[in-house]
């Protein structure tokens, strides 16, 4: 089941400060060719949260979402927020390549290609990211978010074997010497954000890509199921000296050292951990005391990396 | 009449641009380890000349370090002397005066400068050797740009004096990378396969104790074992030939496999032959029509997987030994290996045999082939031949139906899972789940 079906993006904090941070660098990556007048392609379900953002914030018009489900299908026709939204019906790794060899109209532009599973990944998935690093225009953007739960991939006993099967030697298998390894989260999720990042990257070596591929974005983040977003830059040979400088820049946030982990909070509780910053000292556990609540560690390290992008839920109709 | 000369010199461009095209990447990384074990051997006495496993190069140590920028390789295996390096060690091309015959690898002298000119532009070769009982040391800097501009008169490079390290040995630092080399640097999987080539090609050395490192994270040596019981057990010989010594061990590296899909491969397949000189791996996994595949025994089927054979030649002079320059092949002209060819069909020979009377009977011989225990090739007990067992055909005259269809790859994995066992092979999910369907179904006992 997708989880269109049982739950509305938009309430997971988590999930919102990832596609803040995505789109912030969408954006000053895009600086660099104003002129560009990209494409966008996402797997917008029936919420378009992406859709609505590559729109306002980048700017894009032409925009391509893909269904495969019947129902979400019609439903996504429905509510597709901006007219200049194509609503395709097929699983994406049908529905791409069948667009990058019809589609004279688009493939000229540079695209933004967002493929926000919320599954594991899987052959059929590496395979559609691979062939798009060799077909996507100069340029683009390619991105992918996937379920980066140990468990959902093997048995603990099989987990190696079967990202060392999935990943060939782009899954970082020296990290995980011993059993505890594998029960550490934080790590497991980095190791498979760096593993597709460096299957990505094999992958233009491999095809000896003009330009290459650029890692700009890694992060991982939890709202209950660890997840992990990662992608690059496609860039023209003239364009890959500037990618280089802005993401290796110290304001650069989306090669991410540590998962997106804030809690749930109350809107109270949101107001007055602000109050205490910015603070050129980090946040205790006991500074959370004295307000009157409690948190653990790194959920509070979180909080504070990321206040300004934490997002705040109202309900509007009971 | 009067005699005029037609000119002849070689030209650095042809250095340079030619030797470098003609041999890849990792083969020139290997070509400057092979320096490094060269070096290690002679110094430690010691001899590839056998499958054992000891520590007698436990003292010495090659670390490489790759990143997109530089390379460099270092060693504490002797150091280059000032007199080799000033007569020798940079010319290209072995001198004849050279002495030669130390169970090296190392036969034309020009490996370091191929290596380095296919890397980048800007090389230090440093060393620190051993004058009595004192340290010296000196380093040859090469801009290649400026080499080459300096014209075809002036070949030589300069040796500059510099304070020694703490032990003897050699540094090789290379700097301005060429793109693709830097291209293949960025790629984060090349780390990994260059650790894995190490373990494979060096599992010699590595198995008599020599350290390598790339990035600081040291190289382990592969293991190659060989299973054997009451039913199976390799076969292991050794002679010696016009001065080089052969030694051969084959038998079965694993079961032979159940009628895998071609998709189904799981990773690095290690069947086939193995062959090393003078310790160093030049040809492995090989199915080709260089070990007698497809040219006096069958074309390779994957009927044949889990086959795996070892073929060891060394001689004190490397230049009998059967490889070819890049020693990333057999030289198949040498009548050492002509020879020792013949001799490695016979438990390929026997291999074959076996794999084929199998598919008669595979339920019993997979009983046979159970309760196998692992050894270290090093470890087979030398036997004239490989043994595999008699299989008899079943006695059975029952029609039977072949199956053959496909599902979704997702589906396969779920459902072996579901099994139990996600390694399952896919004609096993598909007999347990035909079974699980009969059970339920058509069973009249049930």
């Amino acid at each position: 089941m997708s989880s269109s079906q049982y739950i509305d993006f938009s309430v997971r904090q988590n999930k919102a400060i990832e596609r803040v941070l995505l789109f912030d660098g969408l954006r000053r990556l895009m600086h660099y060719h104003k002129e560009n007048n990209y494409v966008y392609v996402g797997l917008g379900s029936v919420w378009f949260i992406d859709f609505d953002m590559a729109h306002r914030e980048l700017g894009i018009e032409t925009m391509i979402s893909i269904e495969s489900d019947e129902v979400l299908f019609r439903r996504a026709q429905f509510n597709k927020p901006y007219r200049t939204i194509e609503v395709m019906h097929g699983k994406s790794h049908d529905v791409l390549p069948e667009l990058i060899k019809s589609r004279d109209d688009i493939l000229s532009r540079p695209w933004v290609v967002w493929l926000d599973y919320d599954e594991v990944l899987n052959e059929t998935k590496l395979d559609e990211l691979s062939a798009l690093v060799s077909s996507l225009p100069g340029n683009s953007f390619l991105l992918t978010t996937f379920c980066a739960a140990g468990h959902r991939y093997a048995r603990p006993s099989e987990r190696i074997d079967r990202f060392q099967e999935l990943f060939g030697d782009a899954f970082p298998v020296e990290r995980f010497k011993a059993a505890k390894d594998l029960k550490d989260e934080p790590k497991m999720m980095a190791a498979l954000g760096d593993a597709v990042i460096g299957y990505l990257k094999a992958k233009s070596v491999e095809i000896a890509r003009p330009g290459g591929f650029i890692p700009a974005f890694n992060l991982q983040y939890q709202d209950g199921t660890p997840m992990a977003t990662t992608g690059g830059v496609l860039p023209d040979v003239d364009f890959v000296d500037a990618v280089r400088d802005e993401v290796n820049k110290a304001d650069w946030l989306c090669l991410a050292k540590r998962p997106i982990i804030t809690p749930p909070l109350t809107a109270k509780e949101v107001a007055s951990l602000r109050s205490l910053l910015p603070n050129p000292s980090l946040l205790s556990r006991n500074d959370v005391r004295e307000l009157g609540f409690d948190l653990m560690e790194d959920q509070i390290a979180s909080f504070v990396e990321h206040y300004l992008r934490y997002p705040s839920f109202v309900q509007a109709v009971r | 009449m009067a005699t005029h000369k037609a000119k002849a010199n070689p030209t650095k461009a042809f250095f340079v641009r030619m030797l470098t095209r003609d041999i890849s990447l990792d083969d020139c990384i290997l070509d400057l380890v092979d320096n490094s074990i060269d070096a290690a051997w002679k110094l430690s006495g010691a001899r590839p000349t056998a499958l054992q496993s000891d520590s007698s190069l436990k003292d010495y140590k090659i670390d490489i370090t790759i990143s997109e920028d530089t390379f460099s390789v270092s060693d504490n295996c002797g150091g280059i002397s000032f007199d080799d390096a000033a007569k020798y060690a940079f010319t290209f091309g072995r001198r004849d005066e050279q002495a030669r015959g130390d169970y090296s690898v190392g036969v034309y002298g020009i490996g370091m400068k191929r290596a380095v000119f296919k890397l980048g532009r800007q090389i230090r070769i440093s060393s620190t050797y051993r004058v009595d009982n004192y340290l010296q040391g000196f380093f040859v800097p090469i801009d290649v740009k400026r080499w080459l501009e300096a014209g075809d008169e002036a070949w030589d490079f300069e040796i500059e004096d510099v304070l020694p390290e703490d032990e003897p040995g050699v540094s090789i630092l290379v700097t301005d990378l060429l793109d693709e080399v830097k291209e293949k640097f960025s790629d984060p999987t090349y780390e990994r396969r260059l650790r894995r080539m190490l373990a494979r090609d060096y599992m010699i050395p590595l198995m008599r104790g020599l350290q390598i490192n790339v990035n600081s994270e040291p190289v382990s040596g592969w293991k190659l074992e060989l299973r054997q019981n009451e039913n199976f057990a390799p076969m292991r010989t050794k002679y010696e030939d016009e001065r080089v010594n052969v030694e051969i061990v084959a038998g079965m590296g694993s079961p032979p496999p159940d009628d895998r899909e071609p998709d189904e491969e799981k990773g690095l397949d290690i069947s086939g032959w193995y062959v090393l000189c003078n310790g160093r791996i030049v040809l492995a996994a090989d199915t080709t029509a260089l070990t007698g595949w497809g040219a006096s025994l069958p074309r390779w089927h994957k009927q044949y997987s889990g086959f795996v054979g070892v073929v060891f030649f060394s001689s004190e002079n490397p230049e009998l030994l059967p490889m070819t320059t890049t020693k990333r092949s057999v030289d198949v002209s040498s009548r050492v290996y002509q020879r020792a060819l013949a001799r490695m069909h016979e438990p390929a020979r026997a291999w074959i045999n076996y794999t084929n009377a199998r598919k008669q009977n595979i339920e019993t011989v997979k009983e046979l082939e159970k309760q196998v225990v692992t050894k270290e090739v090093s470890e087979v007990i030398p036997r004239a031949e490989l043994k595999v067992p008699e299989v008899a055909r079943p006695a059975t005259r029952e029609r039977m139906a072949n199956v053959n269809y496909s599902v979704p790859l997702n589906r396969m994995k779920a459902l072996a899972a579901g099994f139990g066992n996600s390694r399952m092979s896919y004609r096993e999910v598909g007999l347990e789940s035909f079974d699980y369907a009969y059970q339920e179904l058509a069973d009249e006992d049930s």
